[in-house]
């Protein structure tokens, strides 16, 4: 089993895992993504996955559990977190399985899912098997985990005017999408133990319920989606999303981003840094947007939206006596839609791809 | 817009400490161990960019029940550091080993009221970490049915089942809650180890020092699962 991290791939339309910032432009579709540390060096994230392959575009962000990985592991960056090491191995082994296994038209999601998670749990354990014992810890816990980490993925074929999008996730990171019309739209369900809406799930402190790990059972969620175009699907982890006053914050935040950049690296760039500013964790995102000719089409679709964001959740707020009464009224406005695409949570026992 | 509902982040610390006389040969490092964790703490979370908002330490001495009469438990109040260091420190200084007989000592009486303590729980984002050191293996509670010790704890469970279920149920906070645990590989240290969530068992004698990867590692699970 390889160390994770170890070199560049020869693809031509996959950027070198090692690059911090990355752009790719086809004329339908651009994408970028960008992985924040907290501490520069130490960031338990993985480089988010995107690979562009002619009008199939895959996006996917990996966060190592700090927490339950902190047990230490050997690789190719010598001795780390088992989560620093758990992000990358799966991000490695997700992308070589979606590229071999793409594309996949007569697949249902789930059974995609349940392949999925036997070759992360068979990359994983092999990994862990060749490096996870390092130093020889005496520690005996049920907190640690070997090789944790989330994932959020999602695989979008755009066609005619829709964008089919398979997205695939464990753990607490999410896919979105995000449309002129339709606003920031969340495609996944939270895997927490004590799980509540996009707004409490800011102020609560829940851990999670299932994650990818080397050790134990675990599943993937899988859904499929078909988005009408145009639009932008992410893949963010937490620390995106997880550190803004609300939901709506979330998707101003991106926006703005978007209305400040002239061209889609500074937009990469300046997304990346209003990121870095407000999180106070790690983190890590890949969007593709689909149906903009340009840069300046795609700004201009948004700036409305933007405007109407500003005006409608974001200024009442600010200006509220009680700011926060204000959020919970305005969020149940926004949640009709932001909710409208989120499937119903299903318990573990109902999803039939859990590894041993 | 960064994090404007400003939840404040509460992490209640409470010192669990076997001083009978049996640890009089490592009582001082205890001590210094006990104080020496939340600056430790902070440094952690300092190199990771992290902040808590507020850090309550408390200490709970026990010895055995069954020969040691009212110094069996001795408890503090939680103080707010670092307001309050110097008194938590004085605490922690006049500890004194005594009693306890020969093993087993009172641990899983100890956990109960350890379990039970006065932790926060006004947060939504908070961590209550229980800190345990011993040099023994601990009474089963099933011993208590045979006649209960003037100072036995009120409502403590009859039985190790029970007082798993009381780690498991919804009065302790299944989030928030973590167990750290320096005792031998003994009755019942290891089944705790093994079968209860949210727990570390570093097998050894209390007062043995960690490994510095160790440390690091144990430390690491406390203050990576913080998201302030």
């Amino acid at each position: 089993m390889r160390a994770a991290v170890c070199g560049i791939r020869e693809d031509d339309h996959m950027t070198m895992p090692f690059s911090k910032l990355r752009v790719r432009t086809t004329p339908a579709l651009t994408s970028i993504s960008f992985n924040a540390a907290k501490i520069d060096g130490k960031g338990e994230d993985a480089d988010p996955l995107l690979r562009v392959a002619g009008s199939r575009a895959t996006i996917g962000v990996f966060d190592g559990l700090g927490g339950s990985g902190s047990m230490r592991c050997g690789g190719s960056e010598g001795i780390r977190t088992s989560a620093y090491y758990a992000a990358r191995v799966a991000r490695d082994s997700a992308d070589e399985f979606l590229r071999t296994a793409a594309p996949f038209p007569d697949v249902t999601p789930e059974a995609l899912a349940a392949v999925l998670v036997q070759q992360l749990a068979h990359d994983l354990h092999a990994y862990d098997s060749e490096w996870g014992r390092v130093g020889g810890s005496r520690l005996r816990s049920t907190l640690f985990r070997r090789l944790p980490t989330t994932a959020a993925i999602a695989v979008v074929r755009p066609k005619a005017n829709t964008a089919h999008a398979t997205v695939l996730w464990a753990g607490d990171s999410r896919c979105f999408a995000l449309s002129p019309t339709a606003g920031l739209q969340q495609l996944t369900v939270d895997h927490l133990r004590t799980p509540s809406d996009a707004l409490a799930n800011l102020t609560n402190d829940s851990s999670i319920s299932n994650c990818i790990t080397a050790d134990e059972a675990f599943y993937i969620d899988a859904r499929e989606f078909a988005l009408p175009t145009p639009c932008i699907v992410i893949a963010a982890t937490d620390g995106c999303f997880g550190y803004v006053a609300t939901p709506m914050h979330f998707e101003a935040l991106l926006l703005a981003a978007l209305m400040e950049a002239r061209s889609t690296d500074e937009w990469q760039s300046t997304l990346r840094d209003r990121v870095a500013r407000t999180a106070a964790d790690d983190a890590s995102l890949a969007l593709v947007a689909i149906g903009w000719s340009s840069h300046r089409a795609l700004r201009r679709a948004f700036a409305d939206r933007y405007r109407f964001l500003q005006e409608t959740y974001l200024h009442p707020i600010d200006q509220a006596d009680d700011p926060g009464a204000a959020r919970a009224t305005l969020w149940g406005q926004y949640r009709t839609t932001y909710e409208a695409l989120q499937p119903d949570a299903r318990q573990p026992e109902e999803i039939p791809c859990t590894a041993t | 817009m960064q994090d404007p509902q400003q939840q404040p982040y509460v992490v209640d610390i409470l010192d669990v400490i076997d001083a009978t006389v049996s640890m009089r040969p490592v009582i001082e490092t205890v001590k210094q161990q006990a104080i020496g964790f939340y600056p430790k703490l902070l440094t952690a979370l300092g190199s990771k960019g992290k902040t808590i908002s507020r850090v309550r330490v408390g200490v709970l001495v026990f010895r055995d029940v069954y020969c040691d009469g009212d110094r069996a438990f001795e408890q503090s109040p939680f103080f707010e550091l670092p307001a309050h260091q110097a008194e938590f420190e004085r605490y922690v200084n006049a500890i004194e080993p005594l009693g306890g007989g020969d093993e087993p000592e009172s641990g899983l009486e100890a956990v109960f009221k350890a379990i039970k303590s006065d932790w926060s729980t006004d947060a939504k984002k908070q961590r209550h970490i229980i800190v345990l050191r011993s040099d023994a293996s601990a009474h089963p509670l099933e011993k208590a049915q045979g006649g209960r010790p003037a100072n036995y704890p009120a409502d403590a469970p009859t039985s190790f089942s029970e007082l798993t279920d009381l780690w498991f149920s919804q009065s302790v906070s299944k989030d928030a809650k973590r167990m750290v645990i320096f005792a031998p590989d003994a009755t019942p240290w290891t089944d705790i180890a093994t079968h209860w969530e949210n727990t570390i068992h570093y097998p050894s004698r209390a007062g043995e020092g960690l490994s510095e990867l160790d440390a690091e590692t144990m430390l690491d699970a406390i203050v990576n699962s913080i998201k302030s």
